[in-house]
């Protein structure tokens, strides 16, 4: 990972803020756990825009990349070097 | 991978499928009309804005799952023509809930163009997304009125609906004689002055007249009303539409409202447009020309101009759908929640449920019921 690839353990931080959720494990699917519905990833995207610095894309937002803390972490390094969408 | 992007005419077969669910219908089954109804509300001019358009989230695998419907409205804020955006109808397929395709398309259009989005039609789900993304509840329309004509219907339909679950009660006229008894102690006094159908042409009269109330006003013009009549004509609401334009005794125009009307059933107001010194007056005309209609019950929102007058007239307020604004400029968002923004439920989506049988003619066209109303000595009804 890059210097400027937010940590995993800042990400798993920002969603036990956000949302009230304990991640237990980096690579754990949040979808699949149902830790993350609509309202959840809206507030998800906001806080991670407002932490990070970050926009992240309107059209093509992946959220097949958006599933983890370790892919959350990896889609706003990406981000921040493609200026957009990563 | 997947997509946001504007709705196109392909896409309506496939949006008129996801429409199923909502519908309570079989998506297997075809559902005619509804293809060409979202093409006349949501792709061909005037109604729709093509820098501001209804999208689509596309899925690589599965299509078309999510859509979201744009119906932009030009208006002017003081003297400066600006923009309004309204969203919905929003449908996302159920087993694409989960992955947030519904708050990744109202992100995305909450981002257009437009100077304000607004819906004034949501329920607790979507107005908990949409306040996240920033938007701004307007308390005041949030909160609905309801005059009872017709008692003993009312509370046998709110019986029916507790039962199954329907808000139609079939046969709901075997009702009427035992509501004929309270009626005539129910039913609103004859208003002086008169009323006519509502045309483009003296709605944009009215509203162009409204400045000085309402710094945010609707621009419409004769072609987009024509148009926008004619679609609210032709849907599934539960009644037809009645659209009134209200004269004082003089002659001059007093005021005007829109709504639909189910004879034994609710007539429900989409908006009442008059100036405040005249709010009262244009309501009493609105609650006789319903209960000479064979409305039950009259339901509107709580608009700023209409507060005052609601009470005295035996109205009761309730829990109605979500207003929501969003701007960049506050002054925009200020404007509405201070109710000096004239927004009609004709606007946004509230009557937006695409008809799949074929369309009936609106009542206020009707040669045989207005010369039934005039034999009864009721109000004329505008032919």
């Amino acid at each position: 990972m890059s210097e400027q690839n937010p940590p995993v353990d800042r990400v798993i931080a920002l969603i036990r803020e956000a949302l009230t959720v304990e991640v237990p494990d980096p690579d754990l699917d949040l979808v699949e756990a149902d830790l993350i519905d609509s309202l959840a990833l809206v507030s998800l995207i906001t806080e991670v825009e407002t932490a990070f610095g970050v926009e992240l894309p309107l059209e093509d937002f992946d959220i097949e990349k958006f599933r983890s803390a370790r892919q959350i972490a990896e889609y706003v390094d990406a981000a921040r070097v493609s200026g957009g969408a990563p | 991978m997947t997509a946001i992007r504007p709705l196109r005419e392909a896409d309506l077969e496939a949006v008129a499928a996801l429409y199923a669910e909502l519908d309570k219908r079989d998506p297997r089954l075809p559902a005619p009309g509804y293809a060409e109804f979202f093409q006349r509300v949501m792709l061909d001019p005037p109604l729709a804005d093509p820098e501001i358009p209804s999208l689509v989230y596309e899925d690589s695998k599965d299509g078309v799952v999510g859509f979201i419907g744009s119906h932009v409205r030009p208006f002017h804020y003081r003297d400066k023509p600006v923009r309004l955006a309204c969203s919905g109808p929003m449908v996302v397929h159920p087993d694409h809930r989960p992955r947030g395709v519904g708050a990744l398309l109202l992100r995305r259009f909450i981002s257009g163009p437009q100077d304000a989005t607004f819906n004034d039609r949501m329920l607790d789900p979507v107005h908990d997304m949409w306040t996240r993304l920033g938007g701004t509840t307007d308390f005041t329309t949030t909160i609905g009125w309801v005059r009872v004509l017709g008692p003993v219907s009312v509370s046998a339909t709110r019986a029916f609906r507790r039962l199954t679950g329907r808000y139609r009660i079939p046969g709901r006229a075997i009702f009427a004689p035992a509501d004929a008894l309270s009626r005539r102690r129910r039913r609103p006094p004859r208003p002086a002055g008169a009323v006519e159908l509502l045309e483009g042409d003296a709605l944009i009269e009215l509203v162009g007249g409204l400045g000085r109330e309402f710094e945010l006003r609707p621009d419409y013009d004769e072609r987009f009303l024509r148009t926008l009549f004619g679609s609210m004509e032709s849907v599934n609401v539960d009644g037809q539409l009645v659209r009134s334009l209200v004269r004082d005794e003089s002659g001059g125009i007093a005021g005007a409202y829109v709504m639909y009307v189910a004879p034994h059933g609710p007539a429900e107001v989409l908006t009442v447009i008059a100036p405040t010194a005249n709010a009262g007056f244009v309501l009493d005309h609105l609650l006789f020309e319903a209960a000479t209609r064979k409305a039950v019950e009259v339901r509107g929102r709580v608009e700023a101009q209409l507060f005052p007058h609601l009470q005295s007239r035996g109205c009761r307020l309730s829990r109605d759908y979500w207003t929501i604004v969003q701007s960049r400029d506050r002054e925009l968002v200020n404007a509405v929640l201070s109710g000096r923004a004239l927004l009609n439920r004709f606007d946004g989506e509230w009557w937006m449920r695409p008809r799949p049988e074929p369309t009936l003619a609106p009542l206020a066209v009707s040669p045989a019921l207005a010369a039934a109303g005039n034999l009864l000595g009721e109000i004329p009804i505008p032919v």
